[in-house]
């Protein structure tokens, strides 16, 4: 209940009103809006650690790999020297070698071991699937963007496909993705004068390698890419960002292929950033 | 073991300048012949079309990546079996790269004989692969030697037909489907019946 209470003078007297308000309904919309942004906040978190799991598990997979196999060269290549069926001595320059070398190869192998548990603990708790429609995934995303949007003062031009089908997804996934997006593009026109600042948000349904797909595209009037190539932007730890963290869009291509689409990044036209995602109708 | 001289040599794909040498020591260590590449742009300007042997393609590199490049080489008609490595190892990239028929998906890093097993492997079936069309080639060309009689004869013998029959059937002499018999026999370079008729499924199949 919201209580306001006003005190009026009206010919010598004081009169006073009192105007009770049930606003159960709004504080009902608030908490849902709160618990929706707080989902999103745990799945960001979540895929914030598989992201940074994955860009750790193949930068040292990378170097991992290299030691291993020169070290498995190398055995095999002294091995080779020797007659065949004989032994070095056990003291020998060349069984201190062998010994040495297969120590590389085992503790490189037991590195490896350890990335591929930290990958499987982190792992996204299972997904779950289910058939949405992209554009209401789309609208719910900018009603919890509501605030920011009316903050950044930007003018939002909205362009949904009608009769998009419903297409396989974890839901709060592709919300995150689309938020992402969004937010992106508001803090990219931070310091484009408030009357140019404006965003176009589109969906449509497209056949893409023969097979069925639907895609979200957004578009903004900030400064662009500023020369650098668009494909980095996905790398995990890439940001242009003061403050970043570099994951934001690492996480949305990773959500991305985990549903078996794909996001990419393009100037736009005459000028501005431009991002698109697409998910397949079917999924293998 | 897939001998040296048979042309087959290892095709590397790696953007890390470590692995490449770390693969290429490891496989030249068993007597492989490698070739390796820093991206799949510069695999696809340097190696023909009908190479021998398989290729090590690293599925994520800047560029063309390895799921790309593994589609352009069956739009070329390359049929180098591929072996993809990945640092990452997520399964929906794996099942995609199988169905488009790779050979074998090996997470990085990688056991060495494992590797090398497979390697052997896929080179071998390669190698296998082209003596076998090698053969069907040659025995395409001595099938076109044949006239047009010896083809009419051929086509009988392959469906069961006696000599009797085969005599009545082209208006020609029993005696003379022999002959005509014993010419695509040996124009065929068969002894038996029954190896003419595995020889013509076979080229049927193709």
């Amino acid at each position: 209940m919201d209580l306001s209470v006003g005190e009026v003078h009206l010919a010598n007297r004081r009169l006073f009103t009192g105007i009770t308000r049930d606003i159960s309904d709004r504080k009902a919309a608030e908490a849902n809006a709160q618990r929706r942004l707080n989902d999103l906040a745990h799945v960001s978190r979540v895929a914030t650690m598989g992201a940074m799991a994955t860009a750790l598990a193949h930068e040292v997979n990378q170097p991992l790999t290299a030691i291993i196999s020169h070290a498995t060269a190398c055995l095999r290549l002294l091995n080779a020297q020797r007659p065949l069926g004989t032994e070095s001595p056990p003291d020998s320059l060349d069984a201190q070698l062998q010994d040495s070398l297969a120590q590389i190869a085992r503790q490189g192998e037991r590195a490896g071991e350890v990335i591929r548990q930290l990958r499987r603990f982190v792992r996204k708790s299972e997904m779950e699937f289910h058939d949405h429609q992209l554009n209401a995934v789309a609208r719910e995303v900018l009603s919890l963007l509501a605030h920011e949007i009316r903050e950044s003062k930007a003018q939002i031009e909205f362009d949904l496909a009608p009769g998009l089908p419903d297409v396989p997804m974890d839901r709060v996934q592709i919300e995150q993705v689309v938020f992402n997006l969004v937010r992106n593009a508001l803090e990219a026109m931070s310091a484009v004068p408030e009357d140019q600042r404006r965003i176009w948000l589109r969906t449509s349904a497209f056949v893409r390698d023969g097979k069925a797909a639907v895609g979200f595209c957004v578009e903004d009037r900030g400064p662009g890419f500023a020369g650098i190539e668009p494909s980095r932007l996905f790398e995990p730890y890439f940001t242009t960002k003061a403050s970043g963290m570099g994951q934001g869009l690492a996480i949305c291509r990773s959500i991305l292929e985990a549903h078996e689409g794909g996001i990419s990044a393009s100037p736009a036209d005459p000028y501005g950033a431009r991002f698109q995602f697409w998910l397949p109708v079917a999924r293998a | 073991m897939t001998p040296p001289d048979s042309g087959a040599c290892v095709y590397i794909v790696d953007d890390d300048d470590a692995v490449r040498s770390g693969l290429r020591l490891l496989l030249s260590s068993c007597g492989l012949v490698t070739q390796s590449f820093d991206s799949a742009r510069a695999f696809l300007d340097s190696v023909a079309v009908d190479a021998l042997g398989c290729l090590l393609l690293d599925v994520r590199m800047p560029g063309i990546s390895g799921l790309e490049l593994q589609e352009r080489m069956e739009a070329r008609g390359f049929q180098l079996p591929v072996i993809l490595l990945t640092g990452h190892g997520d399964v929906p990239m794996a099942v995609r790269a199988m169905k488009r028929g790779a050979f074998d998906f090996i997470q990085k890093p990688f056991n060495d004989q494992y590797l090398l097993d497979r390697v052997q492997q896929a080179t071998q079936l390669s190698v296998d692969n082209a003596e076998r069309q090698r053969q069907q080639q040659i025995r395409r060309g001595r099938l076109a030697k044949l006239t047009s009689r010896e083809q009419a004869v051929l086509e009988r013998l392959v469906s069961g037909q006696a000599n009797k029959v085969i005599a009545s059937e082209l208006g020609i002499s029993e005696r003379t489907v022999e002959v005509h018999r014993a010419r695509v026999m040996e124009k065929m370079e068969t002894r038996t019946l029954a190896q003419l008729i595995q020889l013509m499924a076979d080229l049927q199949r193709e």
